[in-house]
């Protein structure tokens, strides 16, 4: 097990170096993120002299998100915004698969696996991180309640 | 753990793709509006100017620990079953 595991890893190391030396070589690469920011001013709703700014964020794909109240309200800065695979990437989870105890594939009481633990409305639930940050979110029910479940 | 119901509306949350300083920021299907959680702050905080502007999602309180802990104050938990983590026995 021990040898397999250092040969998945020398794999795994060898298959970013190609990807890390162009990344340095090329300065001028552009880095997955925004590609731009667009300010936009627009007085359509003001009443006074003063307009009103509304601040899109711009994704790769080229479509544009809202994040006026971000900026105005909490300070938030266009530029920290970083786009990853876009938002049909990584789609929530909708319909989890909960295990109850005596399930085939229930877990011991000993496994440590790292869990996001929940009580609510007389139901608990666990949600290995694992799974969690690979898919961000999971929209649940908890009774009546509607939740969103999110690393 | 956040709340997906706002004004007698029930949101379907997900992740939209951006990060903000490292978190992820969520938007939900319904009116594509943005949604972050502002730290310091309890609950997610619409921050895009739609309909939701500057209101909140509630949280609900979680713990992040592991299953054996979990288990001994919660012997009846349910988990997530996890399609593709492999088990080493």
């Amino acid at each position: 097990m021990v040898r397999i595991f250092h040969i998945s890893l020398s794999i795994i190391t060898l298959s970013f170096f190609p990807l890390i030396v162009f990344s340095c070589k090329d300065s001028t690469s552009v880095e997955p993120g925004p590609t731009e920011i667009n300010t936009i001013i627009s007085d359509e709703h003001s009443d006074d002299a003063s307009p009103s700014t509304t601040t899109l964020i711009v994704d790769r794909t080229g479509k544009s998100w809202d994040i006026t109240f971000g900026v105005t309200r909490f300070g938030m800065e266009p530029r920290r915004f970083h786009f990853g695979l876009g938002p049909n990437a990584i789609p929530p989870i909708l319909n989890p698969i909960m295990l109850s105890p005596g399930d085939p594939e229930y877990p011991d009481d000993s496994e440590r696996i790292r869990i996001l633990g929940v009580k609510l409305n007389g139901s608990a639930r666990a949600y290995p991180l694992d799974g969690l940050v690979v898919r961000e979110v999971v929209d649940e029910k908890f009774g009546a309640q509607h939740v969103a479940v999110s690393y | 753990m956040y709340s997906r119901e706002i004004d007698g509306r029930v949101l379907t949350l997900a992740a939209s793709g951006w990060t903000y300083e490292s978190t992820f920021v969520l938007y939900d299907y319904e009116t594509e509006s943005l949604w972050y959680h502002m730290p310091g702050e309890n609950g997610l905080t619409c921050i895009s100017m739609s309909e939701f502007a500057g209101r909140k999602l509630s949280e609900f309180p979680s713990s992040r620990t592991k299953w054996s802990e979990w288990k001994k104050l919660h012997p009846d938990s349910k988990i997530m079953k996890i399609e593709y983590v492999n088990k080493n026995k």
